[in-house]
């Protein structure tokens, strides 16, 4: 990785075959409550005929993330590897990050007798929160913190077509422009047998 | 350490495959990868077809044709598989009186591995080099062929592809075929095909996976994949409930999921559920403590009369039913 990496998702709509690996790895690990949808496996057009597709999407990370901005409390912060965390002791619940958001990452418990909003829970890339790391505290608050262990974060881990890719942005377009350039050069770049399975669409 | 696409191993593992794919023929063997490839050596991986049928039915020699053992066999043609008895002559060697005295009977049980480490030397493989079957002698059908199902919705194509005659002590249960099929135009009061199958987030029949917080989220309740044009006919909305008859007298209550994946002639229903039973909620007795998260009506309930003919596994995929609004 390189010094000045930021670390993006991306998945690949003609790998995703909407198993939910990733959504339930996710939820298992961070042990999240019911309702709670850090990542979320969308198909579009469902049963009908070429033009069904699938995506995983959670928090993408952006760059000028828009829930930063609008955040009235500013419990946003960028780490310097990109990734978008948030302080949930200065969170105030308001959901004005889910009206910013473009991908509906922001999620919200609705626990309690009259299911008021709880603060904000969304995708951390497995990177913990403001706490100090792999404390008691940050595992009960945020869930894992893989990054800071040096592990995939484990819905990309989990993809079993590997369409769900995390890492240096450099990185994740070099493969993801290598998948396309080898279309129709005789060279594997999807799971082996799906070109024969399902047509050669990419 | 491993090529991704044939698994076959480079540097340190060179001549091992990845995860030593059976049969592993000795203790140095790398593997064998594919079922048949008859373009490597036997001691590489390649493999003929297996000598299990026998040598020979009605006259035809089931061992491969000349010139098609895998690369590097002494013997360049078919031949059957090794036993102590046959081993001197199919492979051209002579055995020492202490081989002799060690071998095992044939290559399955030969635990002193004689007969797989000559076989290596003269690269030939311990199972044979025969041909494969596309004829099955000990089935009804030997060629497998159409046949319609006992509840088809085609009455002509009954008559053209009818099933089997009854079964009289199939696994000592009288099974019916025929006289189940012509008993009625079944397809007259079920005129919708019913298919039934798995959810991906449900691996097994379910019982594991619906106790199971976040697999049971993904579908949390029973449901029928139903197309919105046969669901309309039908006054039945998204999300409605529906009930569901088959031919069997029985009955089930489920919600309607309009989906395009399913064409108008047909509704499909997963298999993962229990709990409900013909639209009552039975869930209260499960003992204290293991209702699952999801709980909802068996889709096995209305699914048809039906067994196989060689296994007796039921039919669950083509079956018939009748729907209406609830």
């Amino acid at each position: 990785m390189s010094e000045n990496a930021r670390l993006k998702f991306y998945c690949d709509e003609h790998r995703c075959i909407s198993c939910d690996g990733c959504s339930v790895a996710c939820a298992e690990a961070h042990e999240l409550p019911a309702g709670i949808n850090r990542r979320k496996v969308i198909t579009m057009n469902e049963g009908i005929l070429g033009l069904e597709y699938s995506l995983s999407i959670a928090c993408m990370h952006c760059t000028d993330a828009p829930c930063e901005q609008v955040c009235p409390t500013d419990c946003f912060y960028i780490r310097e590897d990109g990734i978008v965390l948030h302080d949930k002791e200065k969170c105030i619940g308001c959901a004005y990050c889910l009206y910013a958001c473009p991908f509906g990452a922001p999620q919200f418990p609705s626990d309690g007798a009259f299911g008021i909003k709880g603060v904000m829970d969304k995708c951390t890339m497995c990177a913990g929160g403001p706490e100090e790391t792999n404390s008691h505290k940050e595992r009960e608050m945020y869930g894992q913190n893989r990054i800071s262990e040096g592990k995939v974060p484990v819905c990309a881990a989990m993809c079993s077509t590997k369409a769900l890719l995390v890492g240096d942005s450099a990185e994740i377009s070099d493969i993801y422009r290598e998948r396309v350039l080898s279309v129709g050069h005789g060279v594997k770049t999807q799971p082996y047998g799906w070109s024969t399975a399902y047509g050669s669409k990419i | 350490m491993f090529d991704q696409i044939s698994g076959r191993g480079y540097g340190e593992m060179k001549g091992e495959y990845y995860g030593l794919p059976w049969p592993v023929w000795t203790e140095t063997h790398g593997g064998s990868p594919l079922l048949y490839n008859i373009n490597r050596s036997v001691a590489e991986g390649g493999m003929g077809f297996r000598n299990r049928f026998g040598l020979e039915h009605d006259g035809q020699d089931l061992l491969a044709g000349a010139g098609s053992a895998p690369k590097d066999s002494a013997n360049k043609d078919g031949y059957p598989e090794i036993t102590a008895k046959n081993i001197e002559e199919v492979l051209g060697i002579k055995l020492t009186a202490d081989e002799k005295k060690r071998i095992g009977k044939n290559w399955k049980v030969d635990t002193s591995n004689i007969i797989a480490e000559k076989c290596m030397q003269q690269g030939m493989a311990p199972y044979g080099n025969a041909k494969a079957r596309a004829k099955v002698w000990t089935f009804p059908d030997q060629i497998p062929m159409h046949r319609e199902p006992i509840h088809s919705p085609r009455q002509d194509l009954v008559k053209q592809y009818p099933t089997y005659e009854d079964k009289r002590d199939h696994y000592r249960v009288d099974t019916q075929y025929a006289s189940k099929q012509n008993e009625q135009d079944w397809s007259k009061d079920f005129p919708i095909n019913l298919v039934t199958g798995r959810l991906v987030n449900m691996n097994g029949a379910g019982m594991e996976n619906r106790a199971s917080k976040y697999l049971a989220a993904l579908t949390p309740e029973m449901f029928c994949s139903i197309n919105p044009d046969l669901a309309g006919k039908y006054g039945i909305r998204d999300g409605s409930m529906m009930w569901i008859h088959s031919p069997e007298g029985t009955k089930i209550k489920v919600k309607a999921k309009y989906s395009f994946s399913v064409p108008e002639d047909r509704i499909f229903m997963p298999f993962h559920f229990a709990g409900h039973f013909q639209g009552e909620d039975l869930s209260h007795k499960y003992p204290k403590g293991t209702k699952p998260y999801a709980v909802g009506e068996s889709a096995n309930t209305v699914t048809n009369y039906g067994y196989d003919i060689i296994t007796q596994i039921p039919e669950t995929k083509g079956g018939l039913c009748r729907i209406e609004f609830a």
